[in-house]
């Protein structure tokens, strides 16, 4: 069976793409949390490793190696960083004498700890990435926050376009810098003219040096105008539409009032704001079906399960002055953890088998 | 455990914070400025990232809290730290670098409160003309229909060291709030990986952050400085045309 690349998490090939986005979220939620809880190495491994199988598996070998390629740096800062300021610590690693500077072998293993946690945590929030898309964000937090729940979908529409928009005011600005030497923000002039009518300029050398800059700002100053009074327009038309109807806003319901169309909606509005029917709906509608309430708590149980037991078994863990209480780790711990972090890839696993055994019997 | 605490110590006034915001109910209109700055704020992060912390975010967060209340300024912080990292990474800094945009976008629109703009500006650009008039009609009320001339002269005096002390406080104010913010990440460094290397270590952590510290100052200081005020005039305009409210 050939597998498709999933793209954002829509790939019907995916089984976990298609859980409920409340499920979805406690994983995430869950195998966080339980990330952050102990430093103890076994739980950190399989943390860290599950993460990076999962990216890889969802989001692509390449993508696991972008993440990495920025985290490095950062990890061996941390690392440097923990050993080199940290004096605690009894078994000593080596010592520079002119600096009187000693290196413990604890807070090299402190380090160590500390920046696995850290890969680990930026990785699942990598694979969170890919599978919490605006609709499902918006399914999940519109209900309690519309407003910046709508912000933030807005403001994830307006970053390509931003970037669009720019392009195109660049692209302007440097076609009328080509074309006119009048033009103030004229900043391939030199290409344009030669080099007399340069020298014949000599007073407008100054304005010609700084003239790029300035028609930068301007292009900045052209974007924000623009997109700012394209954005009202567009909240305009939301409030026009009805937007925000039903929550107690009174410009809402009087836009609505004047709408021909939306008379006698907008009336009943009015009389008796009952919730039901004027509810706000989502974009993208997800069926809470038996298979997600399974999902939920098995996830859920997992995630308790998991989060006391490293808490209670890993207490005695300790750095300094000597490492210690490694050894005492619950196997019913490194069991929940490992279950709960390889959730996603289980249930992969799980579709892979259901498929080839009923390829099988046919 | 210290990262998982400090989370939660940065994250429950996040939320709090959040859901007092949502209840207040804002106008769609109202928020589009907040949207439309935020989404600038991003672009330019992510476009300057190979530079180390010398970017534009900053200085448009303080131009949003400015110009349109703290609540904006509040929120632009939020968005801007949030969403760039979906982009660029999201990580265990993601709520301190929430809180600490807010507290500058707070900051700075608390300051646009205390120094009024539209005096100042529109007073300037009239002091070569003779009577001072309102522009769009409510922003110099208390000015306009003056026509003694010493009174006259005064008032354009006033209005032009007016916007000096305007603008230098603001590009001031920015790269402070810079170096605030940088001092807060560091800290944040500091608590979530080092916290056992003691105080040492939080000097060390704040001497390490401070050249990209200054690095973040000295963009926003020069990002403020060059558009200041003719975004200035752009955001009051666009105010009054459109009725946006201060939030």
């Amino acid at each position: 069976m050939q597998v498709g690349r999933s793209y954002r998490g829509y790939s019907l090939e995916r089984r976990f793409a298609l859980l409920h986005p409340v499920a979805m979220m406690l994983f995430f939620a869950g195998t966080i949390v339980i990330s952050l809880i102990s430093y103890h190495p076994v739980i950190l491994g399989l943390s860290f490793a599950l993460a990076a199988i999962s990216v890889a598996y969802y989001a692509g070998i390449k993508a696991l190696i972008q993440s990495l390629s920025w985290l490095g740096p950062m990890l061996i800062i941390v690392i440097l960083f923990n050993t080199v300021f940290n004096r605690r610590g009894a078994t000593e690693l080596f010592t520079i004498e002119r600096f009187q500077m000693t290196f413990t072998q604890e807070s090299l293993l402190f380090g160590i700890s500390v920046a696995l946690m850290m890969a680990a945590i930026i990785l699942w929030f990598r694979l969170y990435q890919e599978f919490m898309t605006s609709d499902r964000f918006l399914y999940l937090f519109a209900p309690i926050a519309p407003t910046l729940a709508l912000s933030i979908t807005m403001i994830q529409r307006w970053i390509p376009l931003t970037k669009y928009r720019w392009q195109q005011i660049r692209n302007a600005d440097k076609m009328l810098s080509d074309c006119s030497s009048s033009y103030p923000a004229s900043a391939q002039s030199d290409t344009v003219h030669d080099a007399a009518t340069q020298k014949s300029k000599g007073r407008h050398n100054r304005v010609t040096r700084f003239a790029p800059y300035k028609s930068l700002t301007h292009s900045l100053s052209a974007l924000m105008s623009w997109s700012m009074e394209d954005a009202i327009q567009a909240a305009d038309s939301m409030q026009a539409r009805g937007y925000q109807a039903n929550t107690g806003n009174r410009d809402s319901v009087r836009a609505l009032n004047s709408d021909s169309d939306g008379e006698q909606r907008a009336g009943t509005v009015h009389k008796s704001p009952s919730k039901k029917a004027f509810r706000r709906t989502s974009f993208r509608y997800f069926r809470f079906i038996s298979h997600d309430a399974v999902a939920l708590a098995l996830i859920a149980t997992l995630a308790l399960l998991a989060g006391l037991a490293i808490f209670f078994s890993t207490r005695g863990l300790a750095f300094f002055p000597i490492y210690r209480g490694a050894e005492d780790l619950s196997i019913t711990a490194a069991l929940a953890a490992s279950l709960l972090m390889s959730f996603p890839l289980l249930l992969e696993g799980k579709e892979q088998l259901r498929w080839r055994l009923s390829a099988q019997t046919k | 455990m210290t990262l998982l605490l400090s989370s939660i110590v940065v994250g429950i006034p996040l939320i709090v914070l959040a859901l007092t915001l949502e209840r207040t109910k804002p106008r769609p209109r109202d928020l589009m400025p907040v949207v439309v700055l935020s989404a600038l704020a991003i672009v330019g992060r992510v476009v300057a990232m190979p530079i180390p912390n010398f970017q534009p975010a900053t200085a448009l967060i303080v131009l949003t809290g400015f110009f349109f209340g703290r609540r904006a300024g509040l929120l632009s912080g939020m968005f801007v730290a949030l969403i760039s990292n979906m982009l660029m990474g999201q990580g265990p800094w993601t709520p301190w670098q929430m809180l600490a945009w807010s507290l500058v976008g707070y900051g700075a629109g608390f300051l646009g409160e205390r120094i009024s703009w539209g005096k100042a500006v529109i007073a300037d650009k009239h002091k070569n003309t003779d009577i001072v008039k309102g522009e769009y009609g409510t922003d110099i009320s208390d000015t306009s229909g003056k026509t003694d001339t010493r009174n006259n002269l005064q008032t354009k005096h006033r209005a032009s060291r007016g916007i000096t002390i305007l603008f230098a406080v603001t590009v001031i104010y920015g790269a402070v709030a810079s170096l605030i913010f940088g001092v807060i990440m560091d800290t944040q460094f500091f608590v979530a990986y080092a916290w056992e290397s003691g105080w040492s270590g939080l000097i060390a952590a704040l001497a390490m952050g401070l050249p990209f510290n200054m690095a973040h100052a000295a963009s926003t200081l020069i990002f403020l400085a060059l558009t200041l005020i003719p975004w200035g005039k752009k955001f009051h305009r666009l105010k009054t045309k459109y009725g946006i409210q201060s939030m």
